[in-house]
């Protein structure tokens, strides 16, 4: 069975239900609304590119086992098994990443978000906060009291 | 107004911080005003303060205490006790382990879900008492070491009606709880060497518990009155029950607990006889067993490798299997296709090859293992001429174990080398530790060990580099 989505700037997607459904919220408005498959399903904060690679990143794990609820992904230590072709598949600018990461938030696509957000923080891990604000293009802001503030807890912290 | 980035959205800052260790978080914090808001609750969220960790500043932990969730005081002397009576208005997890704990200690941690107390005694036990008693949101109590008095013991009870997770271990307690007393809350008992109540007592206390779920009782043999427990007890006093950790019991009494039971998922027999009867009652719970121990089992010939196969062919969602080990060629002879290549993750299993030549069945056991895709952890100790990781016979074939962590060897004789040091370094990415002599030799052992390790280190260098 096929579902059409509808992506915030209005293209149109069409794909298998069992793709679909690898996002939460779709599966959910799926059960609400049985009877009604034949308009499209509006997804009013994923633009036409992060939901082409959103599906493109679902058609390829439609197979997973799936994963019901967040106490595996919670039971911290284990990792995210990543194959071959996650690894291809992000590799991709940090602002595209950073939008399919939104676009897996807001679908619920959860092995997608937790992708994501390992992505995320292997860019963060290791960079002094300099590098950091510079690939971020973020404003130091501190005032050099707070600064010298957060240097001495630090050291108290045992940090 | 800026995009959102991930950063911005705290569900997804939370999920990120997962990956993240307490030095990333450190460096992250002194980027920004709003990043240090972002993460700062992040590094406070579970701290440590003892002998070891001191010293944690009292400034800054008072500048901050809101964000701390977990705790664990370990040790405290002199002024530092002082620590324990800070108000700290979230902590919801806290673990003690220091003498003379202030009753102040209880009234300043308002939303306490779960108190673990390690021989740790209060100054004033009346006064500590009714402070826990006033902790509306404690639901897990966990002690060890400790002795509650005849003066709180009543208070003590009273308290324990409203948890769900009860562990007492090595604790004296001045008597059981009143016979009228229902324990209608409790969902996990564990009990290990209850002081201050007999066997008989022990098994009222478990009686008073109806909605029990998971029962954990290590305690002196006999563990079980003999033959007090039926099938039918079993089943009319805890309904509910579905995972079981017992020791030194006998086949007999397990196999009635087992009869008695409506769902059995963990089942953990420590020094006991798991043996016919006991499996005979378990056959039917094989399809919604998650967990199965009993490596323990007294039974000194290794394991009927009827059972083995039978549950490796019949739990769909076992997690956990570990058993002794088993006669080689009779495991083989059962060719039905195990079940549980998707769930398992812990195999415990060694292997013995009596009456066969090596050569000719271990291709097919190491066939059999590379089937466990999420195998995590592989435990093949056991008889010393167990399976034979040299390559290419062995080692090669389980490359397909792509999350294995931890590979337990040990008591086999194997003849490792560092050609399979480096297979395994290489093949298994996630590898964390290796236990077991990896060659006949100790010289040689000396000189890989650290070599495997060193490989290691290596290896984490390298991909720090293509980050």
């Amino acid at each position: 069975m096929k579902v059409t989505l509808e992506s915030s700037d209005g293209q149109v997607f069409t794909v298998d239900k069992e793709v679909a459904e690898l996002s939460v919220i779709i599966k959910e408005m799926l059960v609400i609304e049985q009877a009604n498959q034949d308009h499209p399903i509006p997804l009013l904060n994923v633009g036409a590119v992060e939901l082409a690679k959103v599906i493109e990143y679902c058609e390829h794990h439609r197979n997973d086992p799936t994963i019901d609820d967040d106490e595996d992904y919670d039971s911290r230590k284990k990792p995210i098994e990543m194959d071959d072709w996650d690894k291809q598949f992000t590799i991709v600018n940090k602002e595209m990443m950073f939008e399919l990461i939104l676009a897996a938030n807001s679908m619920q696509v959860k092995p997608l978000l937790h992708l994501g957000c390992r992505y995320a923080a292997d860019i963060v891990k290791r960079m002094s906060p300099t590098e950091i604000r510079d690939l971020f293009q973020i404003d130091d802001d501190f005032t050099p009291e707070e600064q010298d503030k957060i240097e001495w807890e630090k050291q108290w912290t045992k940090l | 107004m800026e995009k959102p980035t991930p950063i911005s959205v705290p569900e997804l800052c939370g999920l990120i911080v997962e990956s993240l260790d307490r030095k990333d978080l450190v460096r992250c914090v002194r980027v920004c005003k709003l990043w240090n808001a972002t993460f700062l609750p992040f590094i406070w969220r579970s701290i440590k303060a003892g002998e070891n960790d001191w010293p944690l500043d009292l400034w800054a932990l008072e500048k901050h205490r809101h964000h701390v969730q977990e705790v664990l005081f370990n040790d405290l002397h002199g002024s530092q006790i002082e620590i324990l009576s800070m108000e700290l208005p979230n902590v919801l997890c806290l673990e003690i382990i220091t003498n003379n704990v202030p009753t102040e200690f209880v009234e300043k941690k308002p939303r306490l879900i779960q108190l673990a107390m390690n021989d740790a005694s209060p100054m004033d036990p009346i006064a500590f008492w009714k402070a826990v008693a006033g902790l509306q949101h404690l639901r897990h109590l966990d002690f060890v070491f400790m002795e509650v008095q005849k003066d709180v013991i009543e208070r003590f009870w009273d308290i324990c009606e409203r948890l769900d997770t009860i562990r007492l271990y090595l604790t004296g307690v001045a008597a059981a709880p009143d016979k009228s007393k229902t324990l209608s809350q409790v969902k996990t008992l564990d009990i290990s060497m209850l002081r201050g109540v007999t066997s008989m007592g022990c098994l009222a206390l478990f009686s008073q518990c109806p909605n029990l779920t998971t029962m954990r009782w290590n305690g002196h043999s006999p563990l079980f009155p003999k033959a007090t427990l039926l099938s039918s007890t079993v089943e009319a006093t805890w309904p509910s029950l579905e995972a079981l950790d017992l020791s030194t019991i006998s086949d007999r009494d397990l196999s009635e607990i087992l009869k008695g039971m409506r769902t059995v998922k963990e089942l953990r027999a420590r020094n006991s006889d798991f043996r016919d009867l006991s499996f005979e009652a378990l056959r039917r719970h094989l399809p919604e067993l998650q967990i199965l121990c009993i490596k323990e089992s007294r039974e000194k010939n290794g394991f009927p490798a009827k059972v083995i196969s039978e549950v490796l062919a019949t739990c769909t969602k076992l997690r956990i299997l570990n058993g002794t080990f088993v006669d080689a060629e009779a495991f083989l002879k059962d060719e039905r296709p195990w079940v549980c290549n998707n769930s398992l993750t812990t195999l415990s299993l060694g292997f013995k090859f009596e009456g066969t030549c090596p050569r000719n069945t271990q291709p097919y056991i190491f066939e059999r293992l590379s089937e466990l895709f999420s195998l995590e952890s592989l435990d093949i100790s056991g008889p010393s001429h167990g399976l034979c990781l040299r390559l290419p016979r062995g080692l090669a074939r389980l490359a397909t174990l792509k999350r294995l962590r931890t590979l337990n060897f040990s008591e086999t004789m194997q003849r490792i080398d560092v050609r399979e040091a480096k297979w395994m370094l290489s093949h298994w990415t996630m590898l964390e530790s290796v236990v077991g002599r990896l060659s006949y030799y100790e010289d040689r052992d000396e000189e890989l060990l650290p070599r495997l390790r060193v490989l290691a280190e290596t290896d984490d260098l390298e991909d720090s580099d293509t980050d």
